[in-house]
């Protein structure tokens, strides 16, 4: 049975009853403080690593050439700037995943383009209104129709760009108040149109791809970390021998990964390879530490090593500096302690 | 026969005097907190609430031609301190493995809020989805595009599920409240009118 919608209720209760509600409430307020992190995600299964996810234009509804340009292009942007192991997109005419054009749509009353991903891994849907679609909001004009796209229009490139975001699993982006990084997404809660800034952007923003690097991993152990992200690495140090004669060569060993946390999704435990690890001494019980070496990354997953003839007793550990370019924090291995037995023949001679 | 409190079951009065005070006077305070909070709103033409869960069947709309239903968020109200309830108008949202993509909404597609500078808002879902976070922003109504737009603060939800906001100074505003559901289940804009005197 439905019920009648009221459009006053009790206001005079509600005023008496204001200042105990704002007792309790503070007692369990969650913050909706201004955060910035990477993208939240859509929801439902993902596809596999690196899948090759086909798609098709939806018979009677087949995108104008215009746009059809513009959405083939927007897969490619997809494919080059995804800097993750998520799906790839491609055009094939048999492909059980439609893409429309025109009425009728999945999309809300006030929505340009939308999509429905709940058939991954398998397929799925994507529309777009039609140019000239009468919005209360005004008339929907996409760029591409025109020879001199005019103000005001929407780049089709850049909104199927944020729609096939939408497929691989990513939710609009949480952006400052002031929207001033809307760089760090495609995929945006407002779709911009020409000229505000970011209307034609074409490859996702870090954000963007944070979310995906979660979800689908690195394409490579080498590969950056998305500076949207924030991952605590650990670094260990291992050594060939504790005590050693003279001049005996020891071999420092190193291993850098991404820390094993829940949060991390597919990245926790990630070995981190082909990154510049630094090997660091200070005299036993020193407390200043001097870079001796850069170990060389070795051929196992985030392994480096180096081999050096020491001279004199020391304590060694490994650094790794937190990168300017990605999103791995720095972190220094506990340190190894080598004692190096003193000098009995062929010594150095010192000046008196 | 022992009177029953709202939301405590068939705890009674008697017996919640006899546990404790403190607990009378704590369950007192979310009684009334669930009185002035977010009652069950269901939204226009929406069927009757399930009795309990985390959040309802989504919203489907039938679309003319053979294609997928429309899968639709929750709808949203905003009461203010007088009693008036007005239904948001939903921008972009994703929701349930679907999604929809829209501009800024500007002021005169929305309906109107007259309300007083600084007045306290309530936001309620007009199901039992609930909310994992909330973020609103205002822009002039002039602003036609959302371009130049600055934070509210907005708390919430309380254990009614309303998210709080204080009405903006005087002036023509459009409110966004960017919702998220919890349990991953998506998020939504949704937008309002403020005139503020």
């Amino acid at each position: 049975m439905s019920q009648p919608r009221s459009r006053r209720t009790h206001a005079p209760l509600r005023r008496a009853v204001a200042p105990l509600l704002a007792l309790v409430a503070t007692a369990f307020l969650v913050p909706a403080a201004e955060t910035h992190a990477p993208d939240p995600v859509v929801g439902g299964a993902l596809w596999t690593q690196n899948q090759l996810v086909e798609y098709a234009w939806r018979v009677g509804q087949v995108p104008p050439a215009w746009l059809q340009g513009a959405i083939v292009d927007a897969a490619a942007d997809s494919n080059a700037s995804r800097a993750a192991r998520a799906a790839r997109f491609a055009l094939d005419g048999s492909s059980q995943s439609l893409i429309a054009y025109g009425e009728p749509t999945g999309c809300s009353p006030n929505g340009i383009a939308c999509f429905n991903r709940a058939g991954a891994p398998d397929s799925f849907a994507m529309w777009f209104r039609r140019q000239g679609y009468v919005f209360d909001w005004g008339t929907l004009r996409w760029c591409q129709a025109y020879l001199d796209p005019p103000d005001g229009c929407f780049d089709a490139e850049n909104i199927a760009l944020d729609e096939f975001g939408h497929v691989e699993v990513l939710g609009h982006h949480g952006n400052y108040s002031d929207g001033s990084d809307f760089d760090d997404a495609v995929v945006q809660t407002v779709s911009r149109a020409k000229p505000r800034h970011g209307w034609d952007a074409h490859r996702y923003g870090r954000c963007d791809v944070a979310t995906l690097q979660l979800a689908y991993d690195v394409p490579t152990l080498a590969s950056p970390y998305s500076t949207c992200l924030d991952l605590v690495t650990g670094l260990s140090l291992a050594v060939s021998a504790t005590s050693v004669p003279y001049r005996a060569t020891v071999t420092f060993s190193s291993r850098l990964w991404v820390s094993n946390r829940d949060d991390y999704e597919r990245l926790a435990g990630n070995p981190v390879s082909e990154r510049l690890i630094r090997l660091q001494r200070r005299p036993i019980g020193g407390s200043t530490w001097t870079t001796v070496a850069t170990l060389d990354p070795d051929d196992s997953p985030g392994s480096y090593a180096e081999a050096l003839s020491l001279t004199a007793s020391g304590e060694y550990r490994a650094r790794f500096s937190k990168p300017p370019d990605e999103g791995l924090r720095g972190d220094d291995s506990a340190f190894v302690a080598i004692t190096v037995a003193p000098c009995t023949s062929g010594c150095p001679v010192w000046a008196p | 026969m022992h009177e029953r409190l709202p939301g405590l079951g068939a705890m009674t009065r008697r017996s919640v005097a006899r546990r404790d005070p403190r607990i009378l006077g704590g369950a007192a305070l979310l009684a009334l907190a669930f009185v002035a909070g977010c009652a069950a709103i269901p939204a226009s033409g929406s069927a009757p609430l399930p009795p309990t869960g985390e959040g309802s069947p989504p919203r489907v709309e039938p679309t003319t031609r053979s294609t997928p239903a429309i899968v639709l968020p929750p709808g949203a109200t905003l009461e203010t301190p007088a009693g008036h309830r007005t239904e948001a108008a939903l921008g972009s949202y994703t929701y349930r493995g679907a999604g929809s993509d829209s501009p800024w909404l500007p002021a005169d597609t929305l309906d109107r809020v007259d309300v007083s500078a600084g007045a306290s808002l309530t936001i309620c879902l007009t199901d039992r989805t609930g909310i994992a976070s909330a973020r609103a922003v205002v822009a002039d109504a002039a602003d036609r595009a959302g371009e130049e737009t600055e934070g509210v603060a907005i708390s919430g939800p309380d254990p009614t599920g309303a998210l709080l906001l204080t009405a903006p100074p005087r002036g023509s505003w459009v409110l966004m409240v960017l919702v998220e559901y919890a349990g991953g289940s998506g998020s939504a804009a949704y937008y309002w009118r403020l005139e503020t005197s």
